[in-house]
């Protein structure tokens, strides 16, 4: 199972990190606004990208990794397993973070859905 | 800090369009325009978004190539052309790969196609007689 759950509610996509993971990241649910959201792509090869300077959270040998992280002044939050389903959202840098990468179910239906819903908010 | 380093922005979209035409939209993975371009993912995301965004604006360079003063479909019905086949045959093979994959379930890229289709005034006949050319069933037009 994926460890987030990603949802557009009311102009918003919503994520909500599974179970432990809550804890691990100390994020309960991450609400950013579609007008703030760039795009999003499938990118299982982000995984093997150096990450950057770890804030407080979680990463067990990099198999599983639940943090925030800082790279070249950038805020990325990760919240992944293992290196398939990985789903990358690019966020406006006025955003708390402007990446989140991301372990979804289906995560190719998951940028369809989300560029979509971008793209008809804006037109 | 965080931002991108200068590039040829043109020319990084030449190369992705090269590589988003031979191996399809799905296909292609950040990994390999990251590997094509020499440009590092966080600077491919800082700048066009997501892959989508990549495609997009391949598509949109593409477009603006210089195509001459007749319309690219009256073009590729020539028998015999002497302009630049390469980029008439480098945006068919963009717009093939947006409609099939693509338009059906994707209002951006459908808005898209449609517009430069009007522009150009490309038919349906050109972008088959390319799609044919491009497996390899028939012999170039252009």
């Amino acid at each position: 199972m994926s460890r987030n759950k990603v949802e557009i509610k009311a102009g918003e996509l919503v994520i909500t990190p599974r179970g432990l993971d809550k804890l691990w990241s100390f994020t309960k649910e991450i609400r950013v606004p579609l007008s703030l959201i760039r795009g999003a792509t499938y990118d299982p090869g982000v995984v093997a990208e150096s990450k950057g300077v770890r804030a407080p959270g979680l990463n067990t040998l990099g198999k599983k990794v639940s943090a925030t992280y800082r790279k070249d002044g950038d805020r990325h939050y990760w919240n992944v397993v293992g290196a398939s389903d990985v789903l990358v959202i690019e966020v406006d840098p006025k955003f708390k973070y402007n990446r989140l990468i991301l372990s979804v179910d289906d995560p190719i239906g998951a940028e369809q859905k989300i560029n979509e819903a971008v793209h008809n908010q804006e037109s | 800090m965080g931002r991108p380093r200068e590039f040829d922005t043109p020319a990084l979209l030449r190369q992705a369009s090269d590589l988003f035409a031979r191996r399809g939209y799905a296909a292609t993975s950040i990994d390999e325009v990251v590997k094509v371009t020499g440009v590092a993912r966080g600077s491919l995301y800082s700048i066009f978004g997501s892959k989508q965004g990549i495609f997009a604006a391949a598509l949109k360079r593409a477009a603006g190539q210089r195509l001459g003063s007749r319309s690219l479909g009256e073009r590729l019905d020539m028998k015999h052309y002497h302009g630049d086949p390469a980029e008439a045959a480098s945006l068919l093979d963009l717009l093939n790969v947006a409609i099939l994959e693509m338009a059906s379930h994707n209002h951006e890229i459908s808005d898209l196609v449609q517009h430069i289709i009007d522009t150009h005034g490309i038919t349906a006949q050109a972008l088959g007689q390319r799609a044919l050319v491009r497996a390899g069933l028939t012999e170039a037009a252009l």
